[in-house]
């Protein structure tokens, strides 16, 4: 059986430099279709692997209840102080808690493109750097506490104007000159200012914090623990959550909406290709009508010749997938985006690049199936005789 | 026509193939009616802005006292001011969270360029203090119509008395705006402010400044900052032209990936288009030699070629655009009230002109090839078999 | 009798792959009007490239071709096909109908390039139709029709323009005897009753039989002629 499958799938390949053209129409139709959609979604996962990143695990994150994230949220130091005392948090060895509250502030900033937008400016405590193990400085200098200096992320440096060590910042007390460059792993703080946090809230005249992060205490239960004793204290109406699940929270109606444009849109243009893939092959079917109807005299089974016609739709639908995906990951890999606040390099993923093959693969299926039982039909006297 | 016959017979040849062939440019067309629509409705929003318009925000973010609404007025080039304040609110349930914007009803007047309500509705705003004008989408969203009551709720503590709840009243539903494409609730920012914490009492989140052209707005824009900048607040103000632009690149390129895909769209098609005609020509090269015999010119038959290729593009084309019209009004429909949202596609005339167009131009494309090997027939040799 | 055809020293070759064959060697031929002349010859002799002269669907690469006073070598493109719808009728040995079209449709097909009504067209197929007899099957499609039938109908559309000259390829080539015969029959009808002149390549002795006269070919030269009463 294998044999004759594998037989006439050859056959099948001879005769495919007669029918070029339609065949390039299923090549070309799935390398659209596949180069636009694995784009397309390598911006979420872009998007997703980069907000993912700044969430790790093993740190917390707490802020107001019923605001959309961190930026509109809002904690007294009263609160703030509630908040450090309890149970979950770990201890440095000295006995203080590796948590501290941090703050937000925008200030405009112009993109190298020459557009005004805004970014943040977060206020680093004393725990700052400790509390990001993946924090580090890859140029100049991490800013003196107390003092009116601030650093700059990477990617923020690639994005926005104005952002070299030895530039300033103006805030309403004077200049605030950048002093170094860092990095963390390509997360989305490296679209950040980084500033020590009291001298920046006296800068601005802010009173209240945006949020408190902390460093669970190692072992299992210490979010659970951290969660309940906030949600338990009527003087709180806050939020606890690992960082990784805010962020997952926080990117994920983007990501969402992301992946359902890039899914409609590779949808309908699949189910063109599809139409495409069935033109093809049930003129390859009738094309060679007599030549089948002839291996089927010759005694050849329906099934192989069947068979046959599938895999021809699939081997073209896989060159065509293998062109799109190539296409897809020469344009877009490694590209920079700034989607507002977030500055992230759009992925193409192994996985995305799977994802394109699966439905290359199903629309391939889908477009060889009714020309396949068709050739698996053909009434073999009619055929033989027709001119 | 009197050819129309001849060429719908040999259209009807391969039904298959036709039948293929018209889905395959209907789909390719839905997409690109919804994309370039949707980059329509985009350039729209932006294009109905008015230029001579600029937002003024507090620099480094926090509120804006109400003071500074008459200091701004004073600048000169600025015609009118609008000072504006959010509340965040839900309604009955966490995960709605509904966006109310409290304008300031003595002076609504630059903000009420991005609204629908009449200047009649925005006098009862003024006299009811507790009143809301509630956009159509919201209103499906929340099954509200006018007169009903409107409670909604905080989390944070956001009144004097330590409520969190406040009591509004539909004055009206008013169509949605081009601007607020995703629903707007409208409401008095006195009643906001004097209900409100002391200590937060005298503020506006913002200020809509209207100057008397473009080029004022910029120089108005600049004045002010500069005239707050060693004030307790700083200011930045950005012209409309600025936030969208701003706007328009900080989410994605919308007429780079709109364009792109709906090439990709056509480009497939054509491929699709152009093998069919050249296959059903090649089939029926007898057939042309035969009508050149008969005496059609070269002309008269590329003709043939090209119309028998334009009906089914024009066809799908029509169907397509037909489909995304469809869909693009049920977009708003299609999105939750808190996920990110896209303004629906916008399906222009323009927009439709440009589909036709294309239709055109894939059924050119897709003809000219096999068209001119028909001129080129060497009658004699097929007719002999040669 | 004025000439309904003339050639005058036509030379006619053509490539065949990368040799260039020669077809018509200087070749003088003169039809009377109202003739009815057999081409005779064995195949690739040249026979069917003489038709296409005289059709006006190929040009001589020297001498003159005259048809119906016209000289065919002076008319662009455009020109010799008008020329072509008025004053030549084409009969194929495969028939070369239409398929998705029925008869009728078939037949008018010449008229859609005049300025006819579609009244008046239809009027003239109808009467194209009853002239070779199958007035009752105007609806068909080829494809339910019989070799014999097909062929009619593409003789009907022959002469629905009513032009002078018909041109035939093989007419009988494909149809069996008893059909062939009468095809032949309705061919020296419209020769006898209708003047129209007819020039009809044939490697059938019995199919040339029913001609006037009969003219051989061998490898593009004028060999034989032999004239019937």
């Amino acid at each position: 059986m294998l044999r004759q499958i594998a037989a006439v799938t050859l056959l099948n390949f001879k005769s495919l430099p007669n029918r070029l053209w339609p065949s390039l129409v299923i090549v070309v139709g799935m390398a659209c279709v596949i180069a636009v959609l694995i784009s397309m979604l390598s911006l979420t996962t872009g998007y997703v692997e980069s907000e993912m990143k700044a969430g790790d695990p093993g740190r917390a994150i707490v802020i107001a209840d019923g605001v959309e994230n961190e930026n509109a949220s809002s904690l007294t130091r009263d609160q703030a102080n509630m908040i450090m005392d309890a149970p979950g948090i770990k201890k440095d060895a000295d006995g203080s808690v590796v948590a501290e509250s941090e703050v937000m502030v925008g200030a405009p900033v112009t993109r190298k493109t020459g557009i005004r937008t805004y970014l943040l400016i977060r206020g680093f405590g004393s725990k700052g750097v400790e509390l990001r193990p993946e924090f580090k400085i890859i140029a100049g200098r991490m800013f003196h506490p107390g003092a009116q200096e601030m650093i700059i992320g990477k990617a923020g440096q690639d994005q926005f104007a104005g952002m070299a060590i030895g530039d300033k910042i103006i805030l309403p007390n004077g200049q605030w000159p950048i002093v170094g460059v860092f990095s963390t792993n390509g997360d989305i703080l490296e679209g950040e200012l980084l500033a020590d946090r009291d001298t920046l809230m006296a800068a601005v005249k802010r009173t209240a914090f945006n949020s408190v992060l902390a460093r669970l205490a190692p072992g299992p239960g210490a979010m659970e623990l951290l969660k309940n004793a906030l949600t338990g204290n009527p003087a709180l109406s806050v939020i606890a959550e690992r960082h990784s699940t805010y962020y997952e929270h926080f990117s994920a109606p983007n990501a969402i909406l992301f992946s359902a444009v890039a899914y409609v849109v590779g949808g309908i243009m699949a189910l063109g290709a599809l139409f495409g893939a069935l033109n093809t092959m049930y003129a390859a079917v009738s094309a060679r009508s007599r030549e089948i109807a002839t291996l089927r005299a010759i005694g050849f089974g329906a099934l192989p010749v069947a068979v046959s016609v599938v895999t021809e739709s699939l081997l073209l639908a896989l060159s065509g997938a293998l062109i799109g995906s190539a296409i897809a990951w020469l344009l877009f890999n490694g590209s920079q985006k700034a989607y507002f606040n977030n500055v992230f390099d759009l992925k193409v993923t192994p996985g995305l690049i799977g994802l394109g093959f699966a439905w290359a693969l199903a629309v391939a299926l889908l477009g060889g199936l009714l020309p396949s039982i068709r050739a698996a039909r053909l009434p073999i006297v009619d055929a033989l005789r027709a001119t | 026509m009197k050819y129309f016959p001849l060429v719908w017979a040999a259209l009807w040849r391969k039904p298959t193939r036709l039948i293929l062939t018209l889905l395959s440019v209907s789909v390719a067309f839905t997409l690109f009616g919804v994309m370039i629509g949707f980059n329509a409705s985009v350039q729209n929003v932006i294009a109905l802005s008015p230029m001579n318009r600029a937002g003024t925000g507090a620099r480094f973010g926090g509120p804006l006292p109400y003071a500074y609404k008459d200091q701004i007025l004073k600048i000169p080039g600025v015609t009118k001011v609008t000072g504006f304040a959010g509340l965040p609110g839900y309604y009955r349930d966490k995960k709605n969270n509904v966006p109310i914007l409290m304008v300031d009803p003595d002076a609504p007047d630059v903000i009420a360029l991005d609204f629908t309500l009449t200047q009649a509705q925005w006098a009862q705003l003024a006299q009811t203090r507790d009143g809301v004008f509630v956009s159509q989408l919201e209103a499906q969203r929340y099954g509200l119509k006018t007169g009903d009551q409107f409670p909604v709720l905080t989390t944070a503590v956001t009144r004097q008395d330590g409520g969190k709840a406040w009591a509004f009243k539909v004055l009206g539903v008013v169509p949605d705006s081009t601007y607020f494409f995703n629903g707007i609730i409208v409401g008095n920012y006195k009643f906001l402010d004097e209900t409100r914490p002391l200590a937060q009492r005298g503020t506006v989140g913002g200020y809509q400044v209207l100057s008397t052209s473009e080029d004022r707005a910029e120089s108005a824009a600049k004045d002010i900052d500069a005239h707050f900048a060693n004030s307790a607040t700083p200011t930045n103000t950005m012209t409309q032209r600025d936030a969208s632009e701003a706007a328009a690149e900080a989410g994605i390129n919308v007429p780079f990936v709109t364009s792109v895909v709906a090439g990709a769209g056509l480009f497939m098609i054509l491929f699709l288009t152009g093998n069919g005609i050249a296959q059903s020509v090649r089939e029926r090269i007898p057939e042309f030699a035969m009508l050149k015999t008969l005496g059609f010119s070269d002309a008269g038959v590329m003709a043939l070629v090209f119309v028998e290729a334009a009906i089914p593009c024009l066809l799908g084309a029509a169907i397509g655009i037909a489909v995304s019209k469809l869909f693009a009004a049920q977009v708003p429909h299609l999105f939750p009230p808190n996920m990110p949202t896209v303004p629906a596609p916008y399906m222009s005339p323009a927009v439709l002109s440009l589909a036709f167009v294309f239709a055109v131009i894939v059924a050119f494309a897709s003809a000219v090839i096999p068209a001119l090997r028909i001129r080129r027939l060497d009658v004699a040799a097929a007719l002999t078999g040669r | 009798m004025a000439s309904a055809v003339s050639l005058k020293h036509v030379v006619k070759s053509y490539r065949r792959g990368r040799e260039k064959v020669e077809v018509l060697h200087a070749l003088d031929l003169d039809i009377p009007e109202g003739e009815f002349l057999a081409l005779m010859g064995p195949s690739d002799s040249g026979k069917t490239t003489i038709l296409n002269l005289i059709g006006g669907l190929d040009r001589a690469d020297s001498g003159e071709v005259i048809v119906g006073g016209e000289n065919l070598q002076s008319l662009s493109g455009g020109q010799l096909a008008k020329w072509r719808t008025r004053h030549v009728g084409f009969i194929f040995q495969f028939y070369n109908l239409m398929p998705m079209l029925s008869a009728a449709a078939n037949v008018e097909l010449p008229l859609l390039l005049t300025n006819l009504s579609k009244a008046e067209r239809r009027k003239h197929v109808a009467v194209a139709l009853e002239m070779v007899g199958l007035s009752d099957r105007e609806a068909h499609k080829p494809g339910e029709m019989s070799g014999g039938q097909q062929q009619r109908v593409g003789i009907a559309r022959a002469i629905v323009a009513d032009p002078t000259l018909l041109l035939c390829d093989e007419p009988t080539g494909d149809l069996d005897r008893k059909t062939a015969d009468e095809i032949l029959d309705l061919l020296r009808e419209l020769n006898r009753h209708h003047n129209k002149t007819i020039v009809m390549v044939t490697h059938d002795p019995k199919a040339a039989d029913h001609a006037a006269r009969q003219l051989h070919f061998d490898k593009g030269r004028l060999t034989e002629a032999r004239v019937l009463a």
